[in-house]
């Protein structure tokens, strides 16, 4: 086993690997923990995943993963989050702003887990849709029906209902013509 | 009119930056700490301590006319026995800081380190041991935190044994030369609770070691 080219791995990766981690599940600690885990997972298959080409797919894979095992662990003790009855009109724009986001992170929170994984993954890691779909062993269709039922959730909230639609992702099929959601 | 998707974009990129840090874990625990400034002080005293007697024995030594050589390895002993200290302190601490019950009474740990202790789990134990001078010294230097039972071997663990029917197993990693050096070590307590971390331990100007950061890999399983 190349421990060397792990160890790089590890040192160069473990950063952002553990800021996917903490917007899947909202909690550093929580994070730290995937995260490890899924380096140990990693680390006794290092030689495989080497092989195959692309270890970060591969570990994020397990990170996305770890992610559910967990939640699934912690659903029976977990406390709903209300959601904020701050009105929003009444601040200046930073703060606004700031409250906005504050908002949308406890919302997003809320999100089924497979809605949430799809947001991180396509806003954040900017994936797509069709590495989305890969990651989550799901077809792309369905990646944009979980993005789309995520966007119609957030937009109930009365402080983000007058938010426009977000523009359709553009996803590039096995035969190369792209598609729209 | 702004865009959902936008403000989702901006909420993430905003918030992974609350994300945990891979490096400072040491420098953040240290900062949590119930007793830090006590239980850091009665540590670093006793390994202070330790550290002169074991010195005090090289003196001695010198004096017999065994030679400087012989000295200079006490010396070398009293560095073993302040890093080893140090980084079993944090260790315990980075481990245990969130039970209830603190650190165990007792905790286990192997008398030869292994080059690298974070992938040495299951290796026979086939390295130097580490010298009784040095292990009396980390003995005392832990007084104040648990009781460190010197063991040859790796015991064996049943499937059954956890946290509340075991004691902890540690492995340190080598300690190799120079004045800021990387030192792993690892744990299992139980049958399927392990973990391991790489502390990066220095020298300070008084000459004392000190745990000054963490490097990867860390470890969890």
């Amino acid at each position: 086993m190349a421990e060397s080219d792990f160890g790089e791995y590890v040192e160069a990766r473990t950063g952002a690997l553990l800021r996917l981690a903490y917007l899947l599940c909202g909690n550093a600690h929580t994070a730290e923990d995937i995260v490890q885990d899924a380096l140990v997972r990693a680390h006794r298959r290092w030689d495989r995943v080497t092989q195959a080409g692309s270890p970060d797919a591969y570990v994020r894979r397990i990170v996305v993963n770890q992610h559910r095992s967990w939640r699934r662990l912690r659903a029976s003790t977990e406390l709903a989050v209300e959601p904020s009855d701050v009105p929003l009109s009444a601040a200046d724009d930073v703060q606004e702003s700031l409250a906005v986001r504050d908002l949308t992170w406890r919302l997003l929170q809320e999100l089924p887990e497979q809605q949430r994984a799809v947001l991180v993954l396509r806003y954040y890691e900017d994936l797509s849709d069709v590495n989305i779909a890969d990651l989550l062993d799901c077809a792309p269709g369905t990646v944009r029906s979980l993005a789309a039922r995520a966007f119609a959730q957030l937009r109930r909230h009365p402080d983000l209902s007058g938010y426009a639609a977000p523009e359709p992702a553009h996803t590039t099929t096995p035969s190369g013509q792209e598609e729209t959601s | 009119m702004n865009r959902l998707d936008d403000l989702v974009r901006a909420t993430l990129v905003d918030r992974a930056e609350q994300a945990p840090s891979p490096i400072p874990v040491v420098n953040r625990v240290r900062a949590q700490r119930r007793q830090p400034a006590r239980r850091g002080w009665l540590v670093a005293g006793a390994a202070a301590a330790a550290t002169a007697a074991v010195v005090a024995v090289g003196i001695t030594v010198s004096n017999s006319g065994s030679g400087s050589g012989q000295s200079t390895a006490v010396v070398a002993e009293g560095r073993t026995a302040e890093a080893y200290s140090v980084v079993l302190e944090h260790f315990l601490d980075d481990s245990y800081r969130h039970d209830d019950d603190g650190v165990p009474d007792t905790v286990l740990v192997l008398i030869r380190p292994e080059e690298d202790a974070g992938w040495a789990a299951g290796r026979p134990e086939v390295g130097d041991p580490i010298p009784p001078d040095v292990r009396d010294a980390v003995t005392a230097a832990l007084a104040d935190l648990t009781t460190v039972a010197w063991v040859d071997r790796f015991p064996p663990i049943d499937p059954g044994d956890t946290p509340e029917t075991s004691d902890p197993v540690i492995r340190l990693g080598l300690l190799p030369s120079g004045d800021e050096v990387n030192v792993s070590v690892s744990a299992n307590h139980g049958y399927d609770n392990g973990w391991l971390k790489t502390y990066v331990v220095s020298r300070d100007e008084d000459g004392h070691w000190r745990v000054t950061g963490a490097d990867a890999p860390v470890g969890l399983t």
